[in-house]
């Protein structure tokens, strides 16, 4: 199991955060879109990090068995937590008002997405799954 | 990192790179409406090519910016962003409104001298509807 | 024939039974009416990954762990109580491992055909699980690959839509044209919507994200093929038609295009193409 663990702590690690991010889906064989994707959850949730918790860190894993590949990023920090988790999952905007922490529009570019949080600690976990292409050719 | 603001006749232009701090975006909002202030220019082109990704903040920078400028009266033209960028954008629900936009630099260019040569409308919006040509 | 040889043949054809039963090649397993287990074939202890011992006296349920087990889904308690053969699919924890199964379920009668108990034998799909997935995601591609994006004309292009827009196909939609966009450098694209027999919320929202992506790329969507019906649909649904420009036939939307780009169509005067051999 691929693991890399990248701490979070100022600004330039969201950018290093999210590279690492989007190497390891190409590596991986994730597609443009997928990696896309990715690296801007991974910008997300460390901007989070830093801006509620002031520094935290970002695991990125990757998971693979017969059928598929996964890619898993766990962001964590022992910031204040988040007061109100459904609140903060719901729609408040649609335009780039950049209120509230981002996090309904990130589960959306995610196959899984799990939140727990408390005072102290919380822990953010989403990953990118892709099946594995059939190895049989039709001729 | 500063990022550079190019006078090009009467036009602004500038290029933003994904990898923009905090400090580094409200440095170049600045910059900016000080050089629109300062130059009278009737239009200014923003270039996102460079930019793979666009996260909330960076959208936010980008709507603000555009704002900013037509604030002190000139057009905006955004151009330059990836397709794969695009597609996240509307999948977070964080695309860019009321902003007007351009495939690359070259049809960024002809839109902002189309814009900037008509009569200017507040709601760039209306003009988008109207189906200006 | 003697009693003794009589017993004996009885004995024999018993065993044989048997013999026959303990090698069915799928798992077999049989339990009284509170789901206490009677039997487990060999094949059955090898699928679960327990010996026969393990499965003395245990409930049912407690071996198999599936999501039906102990809720009126249970196809067994179903078959018990209604004296009927069901099947149904399921999936078995084993080993760490989810596999997906098919499981038939039987009453299991006495001599006197009263029900004692149920009878399953489970059935291993992976395979067959598998080859609907990969039948899926190719009817996906054909769905992807029978509606190309269009080239009209320098920087106008086309997509028909057809069938059901579901979330994957929209995303496959969006992908698709703005690749088109960029490859092309078209600043109309045209997406046809007349082969889209269910518009609704969820269609609508699909659209109104296409259009919102392909502006970003400079691009003007047209959305033609916009019955009356739809038309109805979208107003009702309270659609903001700043966002969203619409024609009833592709035509108009064409005639648009060609518009949004400072072109026009005209008539040529003349010969209409036959040479004259006199002029």
């Amino acid at each position: 199991m691929d693991e890399t663990k990248i701490p979070i702590k100022a600004e330039n690690d969201v950018v290093i955060a999210r590279g690492t991010g989007r190497r390891m889906a190409r590596d991986l064989g994730f597609g443009t879109a997928d990696q896309t994707r990715l690296a801007t959850a991974i910008s997300e949730l460390t901007r989070n990090v830093l801006r509620y918790a002031g520094e935290g860190v970002c695991t990125i894993t990757e998971k693979s068995n017969d059928d598929s590949v996964t890619i898993n990023v766990l962001v964590e920090d022992h910031g204040p937590g988040i007061e109100d988790i459904d609140k903060a999952m719901t729609d408040g905007f649609t335009t780039s008002g950049g209120l509230g922490a981002g996090l309904p529009g990130t589960k959306r570019l995610v196959h899984e997405f799990n939140i727990e949080s408390r005072p102290g600690a919380t822990r953010i976990s989403i990953a990118l799954t892709r099946p594995k292409t059939s190895e049989h050719t039709c001729t | 990192m500063k990022i550079p603001i190019l006078k090009l006749k009467d036009l602004l232009l500038t290029s933003i790179q994904e990898d923009l701090t905090d400090n580094d975006a409200i440095v170049f909002q600045k910059d900016l409406i000080e050089k629109v202030n300062r130059t009278g220019v009737k239009g200014v082109v923003i270039d996102i090519t460079a930019m793979d990704m666009i996260d909330s903040f960076l959208a936010r920078v980008i709507n603000e910016t555009a704002n900013m400028v037509r604030l002190q009266g000139a057009d905006v033209v955004v151009c330059g962003m990836q397709p794969c960028v695009a597609l996240t954008l509307v999948e977070m629900g964080r695309e860019l409104i009321g902003v007007e936009s351009a495939l690359n630099l070259e049809q960024g260019m002809e839109k902002i001298q189309a814009l900037v040569a008509s009569p200017s409308d507040t709601d760039s919006f209306e003009k988008e509807s109207n189906g200006r040509g | 024939m003697s009693a003794a040889t009589e017993i004996q043949e009885t004995l024999d054809s018993a065993s044989m039974k048997m013999a026959i039963l303990e090698q069915i090649p799928t798992p077999v397993v049989a339990m009284d009416r509170d789901f206490n287990i009677i039997y487990v074939n060999p094949t059955g202890c090898e699928f679960l990954g327990k010996s026969r011992d393990e499965f003395e006296g245990r409930k049912c349920y407690d071996c198999l762990k599936t999501s039906h087990c102990q809720t009126p889904e249970c196809r067994t308690r179903q078959a018990m109580e209604s004296d009927s053969i069901i099947t149904a699919r399921n999936e078995v924890r084993v080993n760490g491992k989810v596999i997906p199964v098919e499981y038939i379920a039987a009453p299991l009668k006495n001599n006197n055909g009263e029900i004692i108990g149920g009878l399953e034998y489970i059935v291993d799909i992976t395979e067959r699980v598998r080859s609907e997935k990969m039948l899926f995601e190719q009817s996906r591609t054909i769905n992807e690959l029978s509606t190309p994006v269009i080239k009209l004309w320098d920087g106008i292009v086309m997509l028909p839509l057809i069938g059901v827009i579901d979330t994957h196909r929209a995303q496959q939609i969006i992908e698709q044209l703005l690749g088109s966009i960029v490859a092309e450098e078209a600043r109309v694209a045209i997406l046809d919507i007349t082969g889209v027999p269910v518009i609704d919320t969820s269609v609508a929202n699909h659209l109104l994200k296409t259009v919102a992506a392909a502006r970003m790329l400079g691009a003007q969507v047209l959305v033609t093929g916009v019955s009356p019906d739809t038309a109805q649909t979208l107003v009702k649904l309270g659609v903001d038609f700043s966002l969203l420009r619409t024609c009833g036939s592709l035509r108009t939307g064409i005639d648009q295009a060609f518009d949004l780009l400072g072109l026009t169509i005209k008539e040529s005067r003349g010969s209409r193409g036959n040479e004259n051999p006199n002029t």
